[in-house]
């Protein structure tokens, strides 16, 4: 038969030890009940620790391209706007040569003409230097310096410079200023010829610059259009982006957060728990035999 | 039988009685003394004598102080003990370690993802110097982390080690204090004081239980054997003793031969410890892969890039070679950060990004013992971490709620219950004041016959 002994160091013993443990847990409920997470450390989840990481991680990474694709987008409107401008300013070039190969004009007036061309020119290699912050738009992966000298000459580089805007997905943000001025079809040269013709009224020299111009045009809208295509790139990928924060969001909360209810509900049983603990405690008489002797 | 004889039997109730209230009276007086173990006075009828054609009794005698201990449940205590000491041992120094891999604030996989992150943000303008001086911020973040954990880790481990020698000095000493004790006790018998020198005994028992996880054998000499990891460390009045140096061996005992290693042989607080060394080295092992393989991978490809200025790149990172990992990024790169080598060409055009590209294609490859990324390997060694600081948290919880069940069962055969006392105090406050009539009474009747005689 057990013998159960009526100890008093045993009472205290067993006394301690229940407020111990009362405590450690009502410590680690109200630390829940505060923060509101209830995966805090790695060991209070251990196998889903390299998960949460992960979560992390990814998250992170989304956050950052969309930062990156900010920075794209500017540059790329950008270049977007200049493209607007370049080809309005071929448009009027053009629509001033088509009206002074009239024959109906006079030298004089050709020559007039010449200025506001040679003034487009000026307008042209402005736009083709344009710079976004400080950095030239179209000199290539040498963007820290002007594309064009005043000569028109091109000195800047090719272009490969990308930001990264996804996992494995890059959208190229230097633009080759001698392909889109001076691929198959020099720009300013066109220009400077047209200016060269209506100095000397040369109808012949006026109309083979039409054609010229309408050919730049083309060569324009082609670069034009690969921006357009790059801009549309780009939306889809903020477009992920922020399904995906969303996603990533949800899971690392669903992963880490404690369920506020609960943890509420179980911080009151705990504190339930010590108040009786040491109501109990206190009101033990500790009477034994010796006390009735 | 003379009315003289029936005094002295008065007389032996009178002593029996005495010896047993103050039996009573040294268990009340020790009720709240841990590890003490009840006396009971074990009363015996004494040797009858013949007298003619009868046999007549003598009266009563103490044959001995007995102890309630219970060495079965003595040595369940021990070893649920030594278990607990075990767990709750290797636990502290896990938790500790647990902060220094994972904080509120930072981790190591943090740190490693903010560099590639700052890399990635820096090709949207590789010559911008804020980007740059970003870059090289986070790759002072990463060493700064780095050499945290690791310098933590060495720290654990050495206080760890002074603990460990300090309690060794501790251990020797009990084990001297058994050797002598089991002589003492021998010579001391059932007595008053050969319990109290038992209940010593069994204190330093305990002791050596919680310290190493000892274990001990009754013997039937009344002498106690003590073994540590399976050998005998106390036998008789003989003791051994254990060392620790951790260059050395660990953990030793002297034996005949000389000395024989018990490091992963024994328990208690030591063995918990030793335990927890053992998880430390491995993780700095980790550490070591881990920052190793991302460094030189980084370093490499580093040195194939060229700066700003078109030189080709140098290191990013140096590596010391001591026992703790130390990370240092280039003083020259923190000087300059144009030294970082984005470009792929030494022509160096500002968006040249080649270089920068292939030095974040890094973080998605296997750089760590060819198998993980560096990123998977911080997870991978933070997950261990809080896989054992778990388990070692489990075990503690279980392993203590067992060793105070063992307490109370212990205490419970052979602690003192003061309702018992009370009972056994006016048990034998009767029988002495029972012999005192007997000795009154005789006495009177002594007296009756000497008036005749006048």
């Amino acid at each position: 038969m057990m013998i159960y002994r009526h100890n008093p160091l045993l009472d205290a013993n067993q006394t301690i030890s229940r407020f111990r443990n009362i405590t450690r847990r009502l410590e680690r409920a109200e630390q829940i009940a505060i923060t509101g997470v209830a995966v805090q450390r790695p060991s209070d989840s251990p196998g889903q620790w390299t998960m949460l990481h992960g979560l992390r991680s990814s998250l992170a990474d989304q956050q950052r391209w969309q930062k990156a694709m900010g920075t794209a987008e500017d540059l790329l409107l950008g270049a977007d706007h200049t493209m607007d401008a370049v080809s309005s300013t071929l448009k009027a070039a053009s629509d001033l040569a088509i009206q002074y190969a009239n024959e109906t004009y006079d030298a004089d007036q050709r020559a007039n003409a010449a200025t506001q061309i040679s003034t487009m020119r000026d307008d042209m290699l402005a736009l083709a230097n344009t710079k976004i912050g400080p950095r030239y738009l179209f000199a290539g992966d040498a963007y820290d310096s002007a594309a064009f000298d005043a000569s028109a000459t091109y000195t800047g580089a090719a272009a490969s410079s990308s930001i990264q805007i996804g996992d494995g997905q890059q959208v190229q943000v230097a633009f080759d200023g001698s392909q889109v001025f001076q691929g198959s079809v020099d720009v300013f040269q066109v220009l400077g010829d047209l200016v060269t013709a209506l100095q000397n009224n040369d109808t012949a020299g006026i109309t083979t610059a039409i054609d010229q111009i309408d050919q730049a045009s083309k060569q324009v809208t082609g670069a034009w259009s690969d921006i357009g295509y790059r801009l549309s790139r780009l939306e889809d990928a903020r477009s992920v982006a922020t399904s995906m924060e969303l996603l990533l969001t949800e899971r690392l909360s669903n992963a880490t957060d404690a369920d506020m209810a609960e943890a509420f509900t179980n911080l009151t049983t705990l504190q339930t728990s010590y108040e009786a603990a040491l109501q109990v405690t206190a009101s033990s008489s500790g009477a034994t035999l010796f006390g009735l002797l | 039988m003379s009315l003289f004889d029936s005094l002295n039997v008065g007389l032996t109730g009178l002593n029996a009685a005495s010896t047993a209230l103050q039996v009573t009276d040294h268990n009340v007086a020790n009720v709240s003394v841990a590890g003490f173990t009840r006396r009971s006075a074990e009363l015996s009828t004494a040797t009858p004598i013949r007298r003619g054609l009868h046999w007549l009794g003598t009266g009563v005698s103490v044959t001995r102080i007995g102890r309630s201990a219970d060495v079965f449940a003595f040595r369940r205590l021990l070893s649920a003990t030594g278990h607990a000491s075990a767990a709750v041992g290797k636990q502290s120094i896990l938790s500790q370690v647990e902060g220094l891999f994972e904080s509120d604030t930072t981790s190591l996989r943090q740190k490693i993802d903010g560099l590639f992150d700052s890399m990635g943000a820096a090709t949207a303008d590789p010559s911008d110097s804020n980007l740059r001086r970003e870059v090289v911020t986070a790759a002072q973040g990463f060493a700064d982390t780095v050499n945290s954990v690791s310098r933590g880790l060495v720290s654990a481990t050495d206080t760890l080690d002074q603990t460990v020698s300090a309690t060794v000095e501790a251990v020797n000493t009990d084990l001297a204090l058994v050797a002598s004790l089991n002589e003492k006790i021998a010579s001391t018998g059932g007595t008053l004081a050969g319990g109290d020198l038992a209940d010593v005994r069994d204190a330093a028992l305990t002791r050596l239980a919680d310290a190493i996880g000892a274990a001990a054998f009754y013997e039937k000499d009344g002498t106690v054997t003590v073994r540590i990891g399976g050998h005998a460390a106390v036998s008789g009045v003989g003791a051994r003793t254990v060392e620790y140096d951790p260059r050395l061996g660990g953990l030793t005992l002297s034996v005949d031969e000389g000395r024989v290693s018990i490091t992963s042989e024994v328990g208690g607080m030591i063995g918990g410890q030793l335990s927890a060394r053992d998880s430390l080295s491995q993780w700095m092992t980790d550490l070591s892969a881990l920052v190793t393989g991302l460094a030189d991978a980084l370093n490499a490809q580093h040195a194939a890039g060229f700066t700003s200025t078109g030189a080709a790149g140098g290191a990013i990172f140096t590596v010391g070679s001591g026992a703790a990992v130390e990370l240092t990024v280039d003083a020259a790169l923190t000087a300059d950060p144009g030294l970082l080598a984005f470009a792929s060409s030494a022509t160096a055009d500002a968006g040249d990004s080649g270089n920068l590209q292939a030095l974040l294609a890094i973080e998605t490859q296997s750089v760590v013992g060819g198998t993980k990324s560096a990123g998977a390997a911080a997870s991978d060694v933070t997950s261990k971490v809080g896989s054992a600081v778990s388990l070692a948290n489990a075990q503690a919880d279980v392993a203590v709620a067992a060793m105070d069940d063992a307490q109370a069962l212990y205490i419970n055969l052979s602690g003192v219950d003061l309702d018992e006392e009370a009972v056994r105090l006016v048990q034998y406050q009767a029988a002495y004041q029972a012999a005192a009539k007997v000795i009154q009474v005789t006495n009177d009747t002594l007296d009756a016959l000497m008036s005749i005689a006048r």
